[in-house]
């Protein structure tokens, strides 16, 4: 059984709900408290650890981008299938995860409003598919470098507002 | 930012992408951790949690059969793992403001857009361990507090409507920063 919020103030009378609240002790910060000497800065740590995989970063994300586009192509052919839709969903979230880290950050804003297209209500994705390939094609782009970061950030612009138009909302 | 001693934290990393999950490996075992677990989706990541003694799950939100919402709605109300207040840290490429509400219903502790740095990691994993947020029960709802900014200083009665869905601006807005 719940119990009732208590209140005195007679303002509150009719609107006092079932609701508890509970603090569970703080076990995490009793477990993994230290005096602090000899802890490394965990900050540095991972800095150069991820620039030990770095080779790998750029690898994980050339494969996303590479399965983004057959993904693109099997979208493209079958729009309204949702089996596709969902699997070009999740590569772009790949995308998403892995470009910026694998060298192209610039992909990163192509990603999330390729994200904002497929994901919305609406079927929007399916009714603008060169919208979608648009974006697809200016992540390829940033793989191959072949513009530059102003022009990317401007494409991306260009992108992400007509996904806006198109949606009604900002992505 | 207070040191701690990760080696003695618990992780599990749930995410469909190996290459996200490696790379998310990479970051913890550098912070220190020594035991970080694997599940590639929601299903084994509640057998990892029934399995394992973990403090923190970290986990994506597209996965298949079972996604992140569905595994963090089970672990909160279905009884299916051992610790319903465990931390579940939502590490997305999902950053509309809809689907940060849709993950905090869901009982999410805190939410990390993609593209993943070591500084937004290590700041939510301190925020989970510094600041942990209460829990509420409520008839329609289960979960960390979604009101972490003026919850504990808020001594005056209820007047929420809605107590369970009610939406506070200022987490929004602190939200939507971490998520940008």
């Amino acid at each position: 059984m719940l119990p009732e919020c208590r209140s005195d103030n007679p303002m509150a009378k009719d609107v006092q709900k079932p609701i508890e609240f509970i603090t569970p002790p703080n076990i995490l910060k009793a477990k993994l408290a230290t005096d602090g000497l000899g802890v490394r800065d965990p900050l540095v740590a991972a800095e150069k650890a991820l620039g030990q995989i770095n080779d790998d970063c750029v690898s994980w994300a050339h494969n996303a981008i590479s399965r983004l586009q057959k993904q693109r192509k099997a979208f493209v052919a079958s729009p309204k299938n949702a089996k596709a839709l969902e699997k070009l969903i999740r590569v772009t979230m790949d995308v998403k995860g892995l470009a910026t880290q694998g060298g192209y950050p610039e992909a990163d804003a192509f990603a999330a409003s390729l994200i904002a297209l497929l994901t919305s209500p609406g079927n929007h994705a399916s009714k603008n598919v060169p919208l979608v390939e648009a974006h697809v094609d200016a992540i390829r782009a940033t793989r191959e470098k072949t513009h530059t970061s102003q022009v990317a950030l401007a494409l991306a612009e260009e992108l992400t507002a007509r996904t806006n138009d198109l949606l009604g909302t900002p992505a | 930012m207070k040191a701690y001693d990760f080696s003695r934290l618990n992780v599990l990393v749930a995410d469909d992408c190996s290459h996200m999950r490696q790379l998310v490996r990479t970051i913890l075992y550098a912070f220190g951790c020594l035991n970080v677990y694997d599940a590639a989706d929601g299903t084994q990541a509640i057998s990892m949690l029934q399995k394992h003694q973990v403090d923190i799950l970290i986990v994506d939100w597209m996965m298949t059969p079972m996604d992140g919402i569905e595994l963090t709605k089970n672990i909160r109300t279905a009884d299916v793992a051992p610790n319903p207040y465990l931390p579940i840290i939502m590490l997305t490429a999902h950053t509309r403001m809809q689907n940060i509400l849709q993950a905090r219903e869901a009982g999410v502790t805190e939410y990390l857009a993609k593209p993943l740095t070591p500084r937004s990691l290590l700041t939510r994993l301190h925020m989970v361990i510094d600041n942990p947020r209460p829990f509420v029960r409520t008839a329609r709802f289960f979960g960390p507090d979604r009101r972490r900014k003026n919850s504990s200083f808020y001594t005056g009665p209820e007047r929420r409507e809605d107590a369970e869905t009610a939406v506070d601006i200022f987490e929004l807005d602190d939200m939507e920063e971490d998520a940008a």
